[in-house]
């Protein structure tokens, strides 16, 4: 059968030849399919005193087989469907032969087929793909209803398959959940840039949504609902940490691609796009990790360290759109605006979390505030005092000498036996 | 009090501030008349497709500097599929070979061609070579020592030659020495190789090639430190390395349009953002010599962008004027240029010519004829390049290249579509501000409201007991 199916590769594949779907390819391919498939189930049900070949030749039969389907059907979707509508085509051919294998596995109580059916998370992968490298949003051509219905098949079959391999569906909830994000971040970005030219918009409304399915998901997870139910970890951790980074590789490209030109609004500090797109992806990791990691400090430091970074470029930003510093690395670095407002932001940062470390005897927050007030004032005396004779200057060191005497009052260093446990 | 654990009313707020933009269809290509310009396709023969060289004046009548805003409609005014790109490389010409005759170098065996001061006379049909020896001839019988060859106008590389000699003197084995020279008086070696003519019946041995360094050359000598008797070389097959031809090039002078006041650059202004891929400085006066550093400034962006460092000058001895040749770049499409001097001076300031090939559009013969090329619409930018989006499929020129060559096409005077006023961008409607402005508000009270709920609980969390 191996033998056939290479044969037909080598010498009966013929593009261009016949008319949509009862051509030779796809009609030849499906059979191939087939007979691997029918191979496998015979093979299963004689497996008898050498188990331990037939199982494992049983499975490659399978992936023979589904290898030869998926690809068939692919090929005549990129030969005979037009360009806009083949990504949807293809999530739905691929979603309903994989729904197809389970139905038949499900009948046969075939279980190796039944974990064979969640390749269709993978073969919803390359759809989205193949959306992805068109300029389209994903609710083009065919894809309004294609795609949801891609999507309800995939979840439907992961749900009928939840027990069946709870290895695999642990890894294939999160991975569909990212491929729904995914889509949704790509229909909501090109459609919000048709409307609003410029990347501005497209990206921080795109930049919003893996922070509102984690808030959904989070809703379920508190209702005790499906799917998070079968799989609490895998949607609480797995697929919770995959869209927290899908954010926050968004929201790091917004920030670092883009000046933040809120057109054809003017530019408001805090209150334009960016700022609230990355200040909600902030909120959302709050909110995700006073869930899970209320006890462990790494996760709030390294929130922390993300805030830190993401507040700076803000005011980089803000510098840019109010001071008119050119919003490029080599002014941005040379401007004693700049200078002075980053050494007065970081005091004031360092200023707040030693008087929160004292306040709420957290040495770490304390030590940390610490460490940025002698970074700044180092910066102060290799950077700032540079600027000599400047009013940025003046105003950087009186401010930051101001702080440092108020610190010194309000907040002492907490005392090392009193911190809480792991706080 | 809200609770985190029924996150509904922001879910709603916020899917409703991200939906109701994404609301908004995708927008369908726009008619002939939201562009400023047309053109007529003039086409000659009936084909499945066209291709066209875009002139100067198109990329002017564009706003946008990808010619997204750039347009085939056919007669009824319906949008018609098609690509802008690079322009094909001409195909270069096969190999060329000529044959060319070999005149001999008559001396004493085991002269040193070296030695000798050879000149190639032209009677008629027939070429004679005149020797004048450093030392006076030597008695006795001469032989042939080397061999002369004119190739004439030849501009091509020589890359290698075959050698033809009479039957009789094989079986023979040589060591051929070919040199080259442009004036007969100075000689470059080009390479050496071994010949052979060996034949045993029905098998033999023939090489007759040699490889040369590939160079342009007037004249070529032939010389042999030994040779049987009886050994002649009267022609020989030269090949030479085949040229690229020229594509066609489209170029335009600049004259300074004013002084950068921060770095006393001079500025220009193209006007349109062709692929420039040649820039040339064009001096004033006859001796002008002047080191300088050209910039551009891409489309939309503030600071000006590095090009190239370079020396120019225009030198006149007698007749003779010396200009510095153009700098190459990789394509460019710029429309303000600026070049800062650093070295020398220029006044008044230098024309600036920049050099490009033109894109090359293809369009489907889809539709009535006659099409029309269309360009300059700021409704385009304003509406995310509906046209390019539907159309551009960046698979087009492959897909068409099935089809055989592309047939080609010109364009017709231009004339006004929607007119100049088609270039000016409108403003945001009114419904599009006010629903950027609510959605900016939404965010920010959500924003607020997540953080003050997170504050709260931590608070609550963190108070004893």
């Amino acid at each position: 059968m191996i033998a056939a199916g290479l044969a037909f590769l080598r010498y009966g594949w013929r593009w261009g030849v016949g008319p949509p779907v009862l051509n030779g390819n796809l009609v030849g391919g499906l059979l191939v399919a087939t007979a691997g498939l029918v191979a496998a189930r015979q093979l299963g049900l004689a497996t008898g005193r050498n188990a331990r070949i037939e199982v494992p030749a049983g499975c490659v039969l399978i992936a023979w087989s589904v290898v030869w389907w998926a690809v068939s059907v692919a090929c005549e979707i990129f030969e005979h469907v037009p360009p806009p509508h083949q990504p949807a085509a293809m999530a739905v051919a691929q979603a309903g032969s994989a729904l197809l294998l389970a139905a038949v596995a499900r009948a046969q109580d075939w279980q190796p087929a039944r974990s064979a059916a969640f390749v269709a998370v993978p073969l919803l992968y390359f759809a989205g793909l193949a959306q992805w490298l068109g300029r389209d949003p994903p609710s083009a051509g065919s894809g309004w209803i294609g795609w949801p219905v891609a999507l309800a098949a995939l979840f439907g079959l992961l749900r009928w398959n939840d027990a069946t391999n709870p290895r695999l569906a642990k890894f294939a909830h999160p991975a569909a959940v990212a491929l729904v994000a995914l889509l949704v971040v790509m229909e909501v970005g090109r459609r919000v840039s048709i409307l609003v030219p410029g990347p501005v918009w497209g990206e921080a409304a795109a930049a919003l949504m893996p922070g509102l399915l984690l808030l959904a998901i989070l809703a379920l997870a508190a209702r005790h609902a499906w799917p998070t139910t079968g799989h609490p970890r895998a949607y609480a951790i797995g697929a919770a940490l995959v869209l927290l980074l899908l954010q926050a590789g968004l929201i790091a490209r917004l920030n670092l691609g883009t000046d933040g030109d809120p057109q054809p609004l003017p530019y408001l500090p805090l209150a334009n796009p960016v700022d609230l797109a990355s200040a909600f992806a902030l909120l959302c990791g709050w909110h995700w990790l006073r869930q899970r990691t209320r006890s462990r400090p790494l996760g709030p430091a390294i929130l922390g360290g993300i805030a830190f970074v993401v507040s700076t470029v803000a005011l980089l930003r803000a510098t840019h759109h109010l001071g008119g510093v050119p919003w490029r690395a080599g002014p941005l670095l040379e401007s004693v605006l700049v200078q002075a407002t980053l050494s007065i932001w970081w005091s004031l940062l360092a200023f707040a979390g030693m008087v929160a470390g004292a306040r709420t005897l957290r040495r770490w927050l304390w030590l940390t505030g610490a460490a940025l007030m002698a970074v700044v004032v180092a910066k102060l005396f290799v950077v700032d005092l540079g600027n000599t004779g400047t009013i940025a200057r003046i105003v950087s060191f009186v401010g930051v000498g101001a702080l440092l005497l108020i610190v010194g009052y309000l907040a002492p260093v907490p005392p090392r036996q009193r911190e809480p446990a792991g706080a | 009090m809200p609770d985190w654990r029924d996150p509904r009313p922001v879910l709603l707020a916020l899917l409703s501030m991200a939906g109701l933009p994404a609301a908004a269809a995708t927008p369908e290509p726009l008619p002939p008349a939201a562009y400023a310009w047309g053109w007529p396709i003039e086409t000659e023969a009936t084909a499945g497709y066209y291709a066209l060289a875009l002139p100067l004046e198109v990329y002017r009548s564009a706003l946008d500097p990808q010619l997204r805003d750039v347009a085939v409609f056919d007669a009824g005014g319906e949008p018609v599929p098609r690509w802008i790109g690079a322009p094909e490389a001409p195909q270069p010409p096969p190999a060329a070979r000529s044959t060319r005759i070999v005149v001999p170098v008559h001396a004493a065996p085991g002269t040193a061609v070296t030695t000798l001061q050879l000149a190639l006379e032209h009677r008629g049909q027939q070429t004679t070579v005149r020797i004048d020896g450093r030392s006076p001839p030597a008695p006795g019988p001469l032989a042939i020592v080397a061999g002369l060859v004119d190739l004439g106008e030849e501009r091509r590389d020589l890359v290698a030659v075959e050698l033809e000699w009479p039957a009789a003197v094989e079986p023979v084995i040589l060591v051929v020495h070919v040199e080259g020279s442009v004036d007969l008086q100075q000689w470059t070696a080009l390479g050496s190789g071994t010949i052979a003519g060996l034949r045993e019946g029905e098998a033999s041995i023939v090489q007759r090639r040699i490889g040369l360094d590939a160079r342009p050359v007037r004249y070529l000598r032939l010389h042999w430190p030994s040779a049987p008797a009886g050994w002649s070389v009267p022609r020989l097959v030269a090949h030479f390395v085949p040229q690229r031809p020229e594509p066609t090039r489209e170029s335009l002078a600049l004259e300074p349009t004013g002084v950068d006041p921060d770095d006393q650059g001079w500025l220009y202004d193209a006007g349109a953002a062709p692929p420039v891929d040649r820039l040339e400085l064009e001096l004033p006066g006859e001796q002008a010599l002047l080191r300088a550093s050209i910039f551009a400034r891409l489309p939309g962006a503030e600071r000006w962008q590095h090009v190239r460092d370079g020396l120019f000058y225009r030198l006149r001895r007698g007749d003779a004027v010396v200009t510095s040749e153009p700098l190459s770049l990789p394509p460019l499409r710029a429309a303000q240029w600026k070049v800062v001097a650093s070295g020398g001076r220029s006044e008044p300031g230098p024309s600036l010519r920049l050099g490009w090939q033109a894109d090359r559009l293809l369009f489907v013969a889809q539709g009535a004829a006659p099409w029309q090329l269309a360009a300059g619409s700021a409704r385009e930018g304003e509406s995310g390049f509906p046209y390019a989006r539907r159309f551009a499929d960046p698979g087009l020129p492959r897909l068409l290249d099935r089809a055989g060559p592309a047939t080609g096409a010109s364009l017709g005077p231009r004339r006004e579509l929607g007119g100049p006023r088609q270039l000016v961008p409108r403003r945001s409607p009114a419904w599009r501000r006010w629903l950027l402005w609510l959605a900016l508000i939404a965010g920010v009270a959500v924003v607020a409201g997540m953080a003050w709920q997170l504050l709260r609980q931590d608070a609550r969390d963190s108070r004893p007991g």
